[in-house]
């Protein structure tokens, strides 16, 4: 696919000077070994790593990333939640959220539209230029 | 006339004897003109016969001397004026006294057949009346309601028509008294009364009392005694009859609320009236023992409304002498007075006072003893014999009740444990699935792709591959999330009914116009009983009702919460049919709950559900 390739190698051209930071919220460990791996593939510096809301607001709180991909399920807790309160300690420069989940959209369609979350995407179809794509999206 | 003509001849008594004396005499001129009238025609020696009118009448109304005095003064006035020589008496010249003698014989004759005549006639007519007297005496007694008071009027009728100044009938012996005579009145020669007359009786009409009035008296006193009893008999069958009659109808009254499965306390309320009114209590209570010796009252009622009964719940500690202490003990009915201590069972009651006895009767559920129902009464009789037995009746029916509300308590419980069981497991498999399976396969997922890109391009072959392993991957991931939704929908435990629903209604085939007024959360067993009637209902009508437009409304509001869904499409769905609504009626009824579909053929298909929500 020599039209992504290209977004790849553009992306990686931005990163070598303004690297997109990330952070993961996700209670699967497998999930964000492999998400890791293939970010860093991409592009994407995966500057931390939460399993829980506590643990991802104290994260957050430390690095500032660039963009925060959550988990809708976290185990007990709740992805809708840790997009809300991230909203709000962002202040008045919130973090851009996206929300991940093996779900399907539409089963959280109503929960999505009304989180700050600027967007939801599938976990199989995480990928470095899909957040670009998103972030580009969110800011134009 | 007549009657006054028939009355001087059947008068016992006999006219003034100057009036006899007087009438003979008329007689007699009367039948010497009429003889010697007749004389003209007919031959003088046979009309001596008209002068026997005068002696049969005289005889008749004055008694044998006065007619025989007739007979002898009609022979010499025939002698005289009729026997030749004329205007002469010859009977002492002549052999003409023998006629003469026959005539006095004959008349003799007439006179006595005249006194026996009139004996005989006096006589009938004498049975007539006191066979009257006997029927009205009869008529009298065997109409009476009660004999004792018929009896007087009996005596005073009686009296009058005996011609007595007073008669009286006693039922019983009476005492000597010189003024009076008492006939003992007897059946089988055992006392039955006695009849009282006048001491100073003639011996005619006492024995005319004695052997005539006297045992027509006692045949109908029997006959009337009798009758009473059979009465008083007939009307105490017909009254336990009647009772018998109205304790079935309040047993049967209790044993359908027993078995339409009325709450036990509606039983109570409804066994501690109807056993009030059936025993005649005047206060009744149903208490149940606790473990720890006390006792909690569910229920009492009293027959007026003086004073107030302590409220259904009050607790109270068992007495060791108190009624319900010996029923715990013996496991047995019981009574007491109050002097044995039955006032004690009624704690902080105004009308303890009034209360002279109580009988208790154990009520035993599933052969343990469960509680006591105690009647007490204010009256200072004892109670019956049979109070005890017919309280059990009404005890027997509370065990009934009780046992159904247990058992289907448990039943209820158990149904509401299976379906929190089956969800529970639903959710955790879906869980197990969703953290495990697809997590795993959505990191191989990721992974393959990496792998894609890593391949080098001289090996296309090998990212064709991949890339269709990848692909085949995500449609396994895709099975997989069906599968789950199907098992629990992942979005009621996370968002709630409001955005499960909505999901429901986005994806569903035929059109839906959702409206639900639910605030914050319901208990999870409610919210997942409504997301899959709701879910249920939608696969139903695109499978099957050939609707335009489906309507579902869901409200929680005060203790329930209510699904309304309706269609229209062309109705006719029978809820029986199908199993997915059938478990949804298993599922609400396991909760409390009740569905209700009506589906007229022509005009779409509604479903009404309420959920009691309970405490969660």
């Amino acid at each position: 696919m020599p039209a992504s390739c290209n977004d790849t190698d553009v992306l990686r051209c931005h990163c070598e000077y303004v690297p997109l930071r990330c952070l993961i919220v996700d209670d699967s460990d497998h999930f964000k070994e492999a998400a890791r791996l293939l970010l860093e593939a991409d592009g994407v510096a995966v500057v931390g790593s939460a399993s829980t809301i506590a643990e991802a607001l104290g994260r957050f709180g430390e690095l500032r990333p660039d963009v925060v991909l959550v988990d809708i399920d976290l185990g007990e807790e709740n992805g809708f939640d840790l997009a809300r309160r991230l909203h709000e300690a962002g202040g008045g420069e919130p973090p851009p959220v996206i929300l991940i989940s093996t779900y399907d959209e539409q089963d959280f369609a109503e929960l999505i539209a009304t989180s700050p979350a600027v967007a939801f995407l599938s976990k199989p179809f995480l990928s470095g230029r899909a957040i670009g794509e998103i972030l580009r999206g969110a800011e134009a | 006339m007549r009657a006054r003509l028939l009355s001087l001849l059947l008068r016992a008594s006999r006219p003034p004897l100057l009036w006899g004396i007087l009438t003979g005499a008329a007689c007699v001129a009367a039948e010497t003109f009429m003889s010697l009238a007749l004389a003209q025609v007919a031959p003088t020696s046979a009309l001596d016969v008209v002068y026997l009118v005068g002696v049969l009448v005289v005889a008749y109304l004055w008694g044998l001397p006065l007619g025989i005095l007739t007979a002898l003064a009609s022979g010499f006035v025939y002698d005289f004026f009729l026997v030749e020589p004329v205007n002469r008496i010859t009977v002492f010249s002549s052999w003409t006294w023998m006629p003469l003698l026959i005539f006095l014989v004959v008349g003799v004759l007439v006179s006595v057949a005249a006194v026996l005549m009139r004996a005989l006639l006096i006589e009938a007519e004498e049975r007539r009346r006191e066979a009257d007297l006997d029927a009205r005496t009869a008529r009298l007694l065997l109409r009476a309601e009660h004999l004792g008071s018929a009896l007087p009027i009996v005596a005073r009728r009686l009296a009058q028509g005996l011609g007595l100044p007073f008669l009286a009938i006693e039922l019983g012996p009476v005492g000597d008294d010189p003024r009076h005579t008492a006939l003992p009145l007897t059946e089988d020669g055992a006392g039955i009364g006695t009849l009282v007359a006048p001491a100073d009786l003639p011996t005619a009409t006492m024995r005319r009392l004695r052997e005539r009035v006297v045992p027509s008296l006692e045949a109908v006193l029997v006959a009337a005694r009798d009758r009473e009893a059979i009465s008083t008999a007939l009307a105490v069958s017909r009254d336990e009859l009647a009772r018998i009659a109205e304790e079935q109808a309040a047993l049967r009254r209790v044993a359908t609320l027993v078995a339409r499965g009325v709450s036990p306390t509606e039983i109570f309320g409804a066994v501690a009236r109807e056993m009030g009114l059936i025993v005649k209590a005047d206060l009744t209570a149903i208490e149940r023992y606790e473990p720890d010796r006390t006792v909690v009252l569910v229920s009492s009622w009293s027959a007026s409304d003086r004073g107030s009964p302590p409220p259904v719940g009050t607790r109270r500690p068992l007495r060791d002498s108190g009624l319900s202490a010996l029923v715990l003990r013996t496991g047995r009915p019981g009574r007491m007075t109050v002097e044995e201590g039955a006032a004690g069972e009624l704690d902080g009651r105004a009308e303890d006072k009034e209360i002279t006895s109580a009988v208790a009767s154990p009520i035993v559920v599933e052969a343990r003893l469960w509680g006591v129902m105690i009647a007490f009464f204010r009256a200072r009789e004892p109670q019956p014999e049979g109070v005890e037995e017919r309280m059990r009746d009404f005890t027997e029916l509370v065990a009934t009740a009780i046992s159904n509300a247990q058992a289907r308590d448990e039943l209820a419980a158990s149904r509401a444990r299976v379906v929190a069981a089956s969800d529970e497991t639903r959710h955790r498999i879906e869980r197990d699935l969703h953290d495990g399976a697809q997590q795993r396969l959505v990191s191989l997922g990721l992974q393959l792709r990496m792998a894609e890109t890593a391949v080098p391009p001289d090996l296309p072959k090998l990212k064709e591959q991949l890339s269709h392993t990848a692909e085949g991957l995500t449609l396994v991931l895709d099975d997989l999330r069906e599968l789950s939704r199907g098992i629990h929908p992942a979005i009621l435990s996370k968002g709630g009914l409001g955005p499960a629903l909505k999901m429901l209604a986005r994806r569903s085939a035929v059109p839906v116009e959702l409206n639900v007024r639910v605030d914050g959360r319901l208990p999870e067993r409610v919210e997942v009983a409504v997301y899959y009637i709701v879910s249920e209902c939608l696969t139903n009508v695109a499978k099957h009702a050939r609707a335009s437009l489906v309507c579902v409304e869901v409200e929680a509001a005060g203790d329930a919460a209510r699904v309304w869904i309706r269609d229209n499409g062309k109705g006719g769905a029978d809820p029986g049919r199908g199993s997915g609504l059938i478990g949804l009626i298993d599922r609400v009824q396991a909760l409390g709950g009740a569905i209700e579909v009506t589906s007229p053929i022509g005009h779409g298909t509604a479903l009404t559900a309420v959920i009691p929500v309970g405490d969660g």
